[in-house]
């Protein structure tokens, strides 16, 4: 039996560590042993709610407008107080532009070299590359000059002795099957992506006054003064910008990033085999139609054990079916503690033992779900709403399934979902939905300020005494719930149960396995020098944890390990 | 409290971030909820009330982006950035790397999530085509960087020293920068929260500094 220690395993910075137990070329058992941030109930006891969300969205750099949302969104449900239309559709349109970047920057520049052999572009015709290309998708960049111009970096960068950023990958691992024309146009389509991202960071930057970190968010509503003919407001001409970047991202997005996942789907089928681990899912429903948050354009719910029977609504802002089910665990966690504890009751009081395969070996504690552990994330939310018959979502899985099929040569069902690449295609699905609505949102924006409408705030007043609230928000990485107690207009506690820790969590009381976890049993492992199926499982999942801490390290002190012990 | 929170409070809408505007980018990056690393967005907040730059140049308090830095610092020329480093020395040391230094060491083994912010960043850009001729990282060693609001005494008198470097950058570049004749207080306002109480990082037990 080989043991091996991934530390860290997240390409962003956090710390996040894999260990997996090997047997026979498959795996064992897993640990995944993380640092989540904590504290932040420190810095934010005793201050105003109404500032709360700018200590929030700074918890993670990459994560900045997520956060930000889901506590403005918390204290506006202690205050039982609705918004204007104006103010959720704009709110809208920014976590649509975040997760339209998020989601392309995880899957080409975060992952996708997990599966694309950059090296084998080299030996690919560009002529046939582009003729595959065109095959499947009407995108403009996929033509032969194209694929020519790509190859011809690469091989500038290859000759140059100086693989740049592709120098670490694991080429030439025998777990990379692609032909040469698909990882040609992968490669494509990763530097394509690059300029794309950029896009819709920017229509984020519009709506939000700045990025990274928007400065126009206010509890109650939005700051932005909208005034169609005003230079320094939300004017038509900024509107405009905004609509003509989401179009432009939203292209790509249908026309080759969900083509580029369903194609690798079906190239790698025996990944829709391994990785699904903890079957119970939960996703919360996000952009809200209405001023109070009752209707929404995703869908959210649970589903537990695979069984899309077992389907139960979460349907409006302050839940009682999510507000009552959550508490975390800390049983195999660094703190101190024996009963699972809901949020607004929560303790951070730390208590650090060794890494103990037994025993304490994380940070990140175990949140769970009427004491379920869940997986929450892309895939999460496009089986509550396949489950739930979603118009939307049936329709663009069922599409992305049956492209998948005629690829493969074999029918594959929504049961493939469960699986490492079924949560790459549901995220490129979920991209593929979202893209759909940014111009739906952006209209139902514009045709409410047409209509004289330009509120953008409610004023409010916190009573004396204790209130308490929570918020949501489907966030790229999924369900993300900010928790609140205010006493007498200052905060009093303050909890965030953020998308990784559902994800990333140790075993709990019961010893359950957290979802990362379980995922892994039984991936292979042909060489356990060069985990790469490990990393692809766990990348699957998008992990990002602890991103508040980052220090420069220009000397390279910092020695990444893989470590078969 | 630092903020009006009401319609129309939003500050006015500039050309940060929305377009590529900036010739030279100045990124302070660093997280404000974990001490020392403040420093970023301290000195850049600081330079940007005390000194007047031309528009081309742009001050970014960046916060710690990963490999969202690409997008950040895309289509600039030149870019400027401060941040807290591993390196040797007491808190508050002052070193500089230019982009030929910083792309010298080869990556960490893929897996290796650290610094992606700058140098993977660096790679990324230059595979665009839109890398930046010139870089500057000012880097200063921090003495702690855990959970709490407040710089050390080390790193609080280092920022003059990185604007002095700054300054002193941008007219090597030939930027014409001057000081400004009615400095404004800088915008620093997470120091509104409690100061001086941390979350220790190998411990995790909560402590206080004097900050």
């Amino acid at each position: 039996m080989a043991r091996i220690v991934v530390d860290p395993v997240t390409r962003i910075e956090g710390h996040l560590r894999i260990d997996v137990e090997v047997e026979g070329g498959s795996v064992t058992n897993a640990w995944s042993s993380g640092q989540m941030w904590r504290g932040i109930e420190v810095i934010l006891k005793d201050q105003d709610p109404r500032d709360a969300w700018m200590f929030t969205q700074r918890i993670c750099g990459v994560c900045t407008t997520v956060h930000a949302i889901a506590s403005v969104r918390a204290v506006e449900n202690a205050l039982d107080l609705e918004i204007p239309l104006n103010a959720q559709y704009i709110r809208n349109l920014i976590l649509i532009g975040h997760a339209l970047h998020d989601h392309i920057v995880h899957f080409y520049h975060l992952s996708a070299l997990d599966w694309v052999d950059v090296t084998k572009a080299l030996d690919a015709d560009p002529a046939a590359a582009a003729q595959l290309a065109e095959s499947i998708s009407e995108w403009p960049g996929n033509g032969r000059r194209e694929m020519e111009k790509t190859q011809n970096k690469l091989r500038a960068l290859v000759n140059s002795g100086q693989l740049g950023i592709f120098q670490n990958g694991y080429w030439g691992h025998p777990a990379m099957q692609l032909p040469p024309e698909v990882n040609l146009l992968a490669v494509s389509h990763y530097l394509q992506a690059l300029d794309l991202q950029r896009k819709a960071n920017q229509a984020v930057a519009i709506l939000g006054s700045k990025t990274p970190h928007i400065q126009n968010l206010a509890v109650g509503g939005v700051a932005n003064p909208i005034n169609l003919d005003n230079q320094a407001a939300l004017n038509m001409t900024r509107l405009y910008m905004v609509k003509d970047l989401l179009d432009e991202v939203s292209t790509f997005v249908q026309q080759v990033y969900l083509p580029d996942v369903i194609a690798i789907g079906a190239m790698y089928p025996e990944w829709l085999g391994y990785g699904a681990g903890v079957t119970n899912y939960m996703a919360v429903p996000d952009l809200p139609l209405d001023s109070a948050g009752t209707e929404f354009d995703l869908p959210g719910g649970t589903i537990m054990n695979a069984d899309l029977s077992t389907f139960r609504p979460i349907s409006t802002f302050g839940d009682a079916y999510l507000r009552d089910g959550v508490a975390e665990s800390v049983a195999h966690a660094w703190y101190e503690g024996s009963e699972d504890l809901h949020p607004w009751e929560g303790e951070t009081i730390p208590n650090y033992t060794e890494f103990q395969d037994d025993g304490k070996y994380s940070w990140v504690k175990s949140p769970r779900f009427y004491d379920e552990p869940v997986q929450v994330g892309p895939l999460a939310q496009m089986l509550v709403g396949y489950a739930q018959g979603h118009e939307h979502t049936v329709r663009l899985v069922d599409d992305a399934l049956s492209r998948a099929s005629s690829i493969a040569g074999t029918q594959l069902g929504p049961e493939v979902l469960h699986s490492t690449l079924g949560r790459h295609l549901a995220r490129a699905v979920r991209a593929t939905m979202l893209s759909e609505l940014a111009g739906r949102h952006w209209e139902l924006l514009v045709n409410n300020i047409a209509s004289g409408d330009t509120t953008t705030f409610e004023p409010f007043e916190f009573p004396s005494g204790e209130i308490r609230g929570f918020g949501f928000h489907e966030a790229p990485r999924g369900v993300l719930s900010h928790w609140v107690v205010i006493r007498d207009g200052l905060i009093h506690n303050y909890q965030a149960v953020v998308p990784s820790t559902w994800n990333a969590g140790p075993r709990d009381s019961q010893s359950r396995m957290g979802p990362y976890e379980a995922s892994l049993m039984d991936n292979p492992v042909a060489d356990a020098e060069l985990p790469l199926e490990v990393l692809r499982t766990v990348h699957s999942f998008d992990p990002c944890l602890a991103c508040a801490i980052h220090t420069s390290d220009p000397e390279g002190r910092e020695l990444s390990a893989v470590r078969a012990l | 409290m630092v903020r009006d929170r009401t319609a129309g409070a939003a500050p006015p809408h500039d050309a940060v971030g929305e377009t590529d505007a900036g010739r030279i980018i100045i990124l302070g990056i660093g997280n404000v909820l974990t001490g020392d690393d403040a420093l970023g967005p301290t000195v850049v907040n600081t330079l940007d009330a005390e000194w007047v730059l031309p528009p081309d140049v742009v001050v970014l308090d960046a916060g710690t982006p990963g490999m969202d830095l690409v997008a950040l610092a895309a289509g600039a020329e030149r870019i400027i950035v401060v941040d807290t480093v591993l390196s040797d020395g007491p808190p508050g040391t002052l070193k500089v790397w230019d982009r030929e230094t910083l792309l010298a060491k080869p990556l960490s083994p893929r897996v290796n999530p650290h610094a992606p912010g700058l140098i993977e960043s660096l790679f990324t850009l230059d595979l665009s085509g839109d890398g930046p001729t010139g870089v500057r990282l000012i880097g200063v060693v921090p003495e702690a960087t855990d959970v709490g609001i407040g710089m050390s005494d080390a790193l609080v008198a280092s920022v003059p020293r990185v604007i002095a470097t700054i300054v002193e950058t941008l007219r090597e570049w030939g930027v014409s920068v001057t000081p400004a004749t009615r400095p404004a207080a800088p915008d620093l306002w997470w120091q509104v929260a409690a100061r001086g109480v941390f979350i220790d990082g190998s411990s995790g037990r909560t402590r206080s500094r004097d900050a």
